[in-house]
């Protein structure tokens, strides 16, 4: 099946792309996960990885192009006829049907790998020839089969490397100055010097034009709750709960696509992101899963917010667990994006270390386990959380919320049973690659709770297969 | 303090080393009345008389091996050959004899003897008077080996052999020994440790021995070019400090090693080894050896100096490696 490649939305404020290099050349085939291009956004140097197996046939968007979201970037041809690809910008025409990896679990969308086409002059020339595949010697196909398996090599000096390594910088983001583009430590440092965004930068684009905070309370004291909206009003909303240690960010690459049909919510914690007052370092701060939901319970009453979709990570899971439990008339569906509750374990060294990490080392060290591909540990995804640990007020804090959440070296807070109760849509989606939460966690699991299951995934499963758990959400939010 | 050369600074260091130790003798071919071949020992047979300054036969094998048994049976003897070139007449003594028998009979004796020569290229000596044949005495293990570049280093390295248990290979450099300098009597630094002979941090020269002043004239001609070197003396290749050197790469990134032995698993082969052990996550790029053509050293004046590294080579690579 041919299709068109569109280019998806990257980042939060990112309405344009340029092209840096291709990294498949026409006819080339690729498998789910490889790197197609490299894209420069206002930010930031981004990977577009390709989210089936396919065959690029003509590249529209040549190297050095600038480009809108949603516009045509190359034709493709996959193999499954009903997956949708998640490139495609517009989430109306994906399916509703089709489980997330279906082209790998498709027994006829195993690949063979044909050899790469020399790009011809036309690309009508460049139509795929339908006995290509019984053409292909078998001996040239397995030699095939080893030379596409390797990764893209960068060319590094060890000084880059090893700079790179510990500031969390992915060398495929930074260009090389040396002999063949080879990259120098001198090239990290300058990106690093470039690149880091301050907090500020990432925050600005979350204020939103009216008052972006509500005040809750808990027992005498009050606080903010700050939140970013965006979306059109009519359907029910969607809210989501970021994980510990975690702000509003962490959904970046699912509000402004979800944002298209309605109005979506994310809210920073208490003590997380801008919810945060000098007065949660002190000794009394510490909110456990049941008290985090009553404050997002009172939050949403008070903006008006009386019925909503309600999507949880990790700490945020159990937060939207407790409180679609104790409020079931106010939330429509649930989302638990490996929640915390549904077992004992948890990586208990993860969390107190990302709790302590004072410097870049230790926190990208921590990062890592978060991920199943070490690429996400970036620096957009690190310098502002540094930026952070600066104050050891924040620090406490958070070793405070950590304290109660961990009971010796197991999950306090347990709310398997209150899922029973549950008469609402519910999906609970995992990678099974989770360092944190193991996913096993996942079984036994009642029997109207849809299980999604996402391989080579980490714990961030909103991250590493955002265009996966957007159209999930979507899903959930179909009733209503 | 008076300017003195690197061979008078090397008879200084003999001269008080025998005043204050009876033990030690001088023996060699033409060290007495002649006062050695490159003059260092003049005048000390007046001074300490001829039971102490033995010239010998025309025999590379007795004058070592004789050293050998003196050091086992309690004298601390000084050895002279002319050319190291020699040395392949005595190596049984040297590396099966010398550098063995502490090992040989379990730790109980020793060879403390210190065996003086000279080597290196620059007067025309041609192929078999020309060499730098340090390699052999660093891959001997239970030698010592020291290769001054400085009157100072001649002074300090030759009276600190002068105290080691164990035998010491001490290798002079036949165009240092009217190299004049500022004898500083006080600046004894521990055996074995490298010298920053100067700071820069562009790249790193690890050197030693001769080598080292055209490694000081490129790193300075290349400072006016806005280029910083930062220059290493070994001045003793075993020990081998090989925590300056790290320290150093790790700093600039960039290192080259300048040896004026030959290329082929020469000195500079084992060094750049290290480097790239040690400092590899600093490295900006390879590890870049400039060193003696694998060649024997030729007679004329202009392919002998052509045969091993010279100022301008030393710029040029050094300009290569850091790409300008």
């Amino acid at each position: 099946m041919e299709k068109t490649l569109t280019l998806p939305r990257l980042g939060e404020t990112m309405e344009e792309g340029t092209v840096l290099a291709w990294s498949k050349i026409t006819g080339e085939e690729y498998d789910r996960g490889d790197i197609l291009l490299e894209l420069e956004t206002d930010k930031m140097v981004v990977e577009v990885p390709a989210l089936e197996d396919g065959r690029i046939l003509e590249i529209l968007a040549e190297e050095g192009a600038v480009i809108g979201i949603g516009e045509p970037i190359a034709r493709v041809e996959v193999e499954s006829t009903d997956s949708s690809n998640a490139t495609d910008s517009d989430p109306t025409t994906e399916s509703k049907t089709t489980p997330p990896n279906a082209a790998d679990s498709d027994p006829t969308s195993e690949s063979k790998v044909i050899p790469p086409k020399k790009e011809k002059p036309t690309s009508t020339e460049q139509d795929e020839d339908p006995d290509l595949e019984e053409e292909i010697d078998p001996d040239l196909d397995q030699l095939f089969l080893k030379t596409s398996a390797g990764q893209k090599q960068v060319r590094a000096t060890p000084a880059a490397r090893r700079i790179a390594a510990r500031s969390g910088m992915e060398l495929h983001q930074i260009q090389g100055t040396g002999p063949l583009g080879r990259i120098s430590g001198e090239d990290v440092r300058k990106t690093l010097a470039q690149e880091v965004p301050k907090p500020e930068a990432v925050k600005k684009e979350t204020i939103h034009a009216e008052p972006n905070v509500v005040e809750t309370s808990r027992e005498s004291e009050a606080f903010n709750i700050s939140y970013l909206r965006k979306g059109p009003s009519g359907k029910t909303p969607l809210v989501f709960l970021h994980g510990f240690g975690a702000d509003l960010n962490s959904w970046r690459f699912n509000v402004s696509l979800l944002a298209k049909s309605r109005e979506v919510w994310s809210l920073d914690l208490p003590g997380h992101g801008d919810s945060w007052e000098d007065s949660m370092a002190g000794e009394g701060f510490g909110p456990g899963v049941e008290e985090l939901a009553e404050d997002i319970s009172q939050f949403l009453m008070l903006a008006g917010l009386d019925r909503v979709h309600l999507m949880g990570h990790s700490l945020g899971g159990g937060v939207a667990l407790s409180l679609a439990a104790s409020h079931p008339e106010r939330v429509a569906s649930l989302g638990l994006i490996s929640p915390l509750g549904l077992g004992a374990e948890i990586n208990h060294e993860f969390i107190r270390s990302f709790a302590s990490a004072r410097d870049r080392e230790k926190l990208v060290s921590a990062l890592h386990r978060l991920f199943y591909h070490g690429s996400w540990v970036n620096a957009a995804l690190v310098g502002p959380l540094e930026e952070l640990r600066k104050d050891p007020k924040r620090l406490k804090a958070l070793r405070q919320v950590s304290d109660t959440l961990l009971l010796e070296n197991r999950q306090r807070w347990q709310g398997r049973k209150l899922l029973e109760k549950l008469n609402i849509p519910v999906k609970v989606i995992w990678g099974r690659d989770d360092l944190v939460i193991p996913s096993d966690h996942a079984q036994g699991l009642p029997g109207a709770v849809a299980l999604h299951l996402f391989r080579e995934t980490g714990h961030m499963p909103h991250i590493e297969q955002a265009m996966g758990v957007n159209r999930l959400i979507e899903e959930l939010c179909a009733f209503e | 303090m008076a300017e003195t050369t690197y061979r008078e600074a090397l008879r200084l260091a003999l001269t008080e080393s025998m005043r204050s130790d009876p033990s030690i003798i001088i023996l060699g071919e033409e060290v007495g009345k002649y006062g050695g071949a490159y003059g260092v020992t003049k005048g000390m047979l007046e001074e300490f008389g001829d039971a102490r300054i033995r010239d010998t036969p025309i025999s590379e094998e007795v004058i070592v091996g004789a050293a050998v048994g003196a050091a086992m049976t309690g004298l601390r003897p000084v050895a002279e050959l002319m050319y190291i070139d020699f040395v392949t007449l005595a190596m049984d003594q040297l590396v099966n004899q010398a550098a063995k028998i502490r090992y040989m009979f379990g730790g109980q004796i020793g060879v403390p003897m210190v065996l003086r020569s000279q080597g290196g290229t620059g007067r025309s000596g041609a192929a078999q008077h020309s060499q730098s044949l340090e390699a052999w005495m660093m891959h001997t293990p239970g030698l010592h080996l020291a290769m001054p570049s400085t009157v100072t280093d001649a002074y300090h390295l030759l009276k600190h052999s002068l105290t080691l248990n164990d035998p010491v290979v001490f290798l002079e450099h036949k165009g240092l020994y009217t190299l004049k300098g500022t004898l500083e009597p006080d600046k004894a630094l521990p055996w074995g440790k490298a010298e920053v002979r100067r700071q820069g941090g562009d790249c790193t020269l690890v050197s030693y021995s001769r080598m080292i002043h055209l490694c000081m004239d490129a790193a300075e001609t290349l400072s006016k070019e806005g280029i910083s070197v930062e220059v290493i003396d070994l001045r003793t290749l075993h020990p081998l400090d090989m925590q300056t050197v790290s320290e150093s790469v790790s700093r600039t990134g960039r290192a080259m090693v300048v040896t004026e032995d030959c290329l082929t698993a020469g000195v500079s082969a084992e060094l750049s080894a290290r480097i790239m052990e040690e400092a590899f996550d600093f490295l900006e790029e390879p590890v870049v050896r400039l060193s003696g053509e694998d060649i024997p050293i030729p007679v004329s004046p202009q392919l002998e100096q052509g045969s091993v590294p010279g100022v301008e080579r030393i710029m040029s690579t050094v300009k290569m490696l850091l790409r300008r």
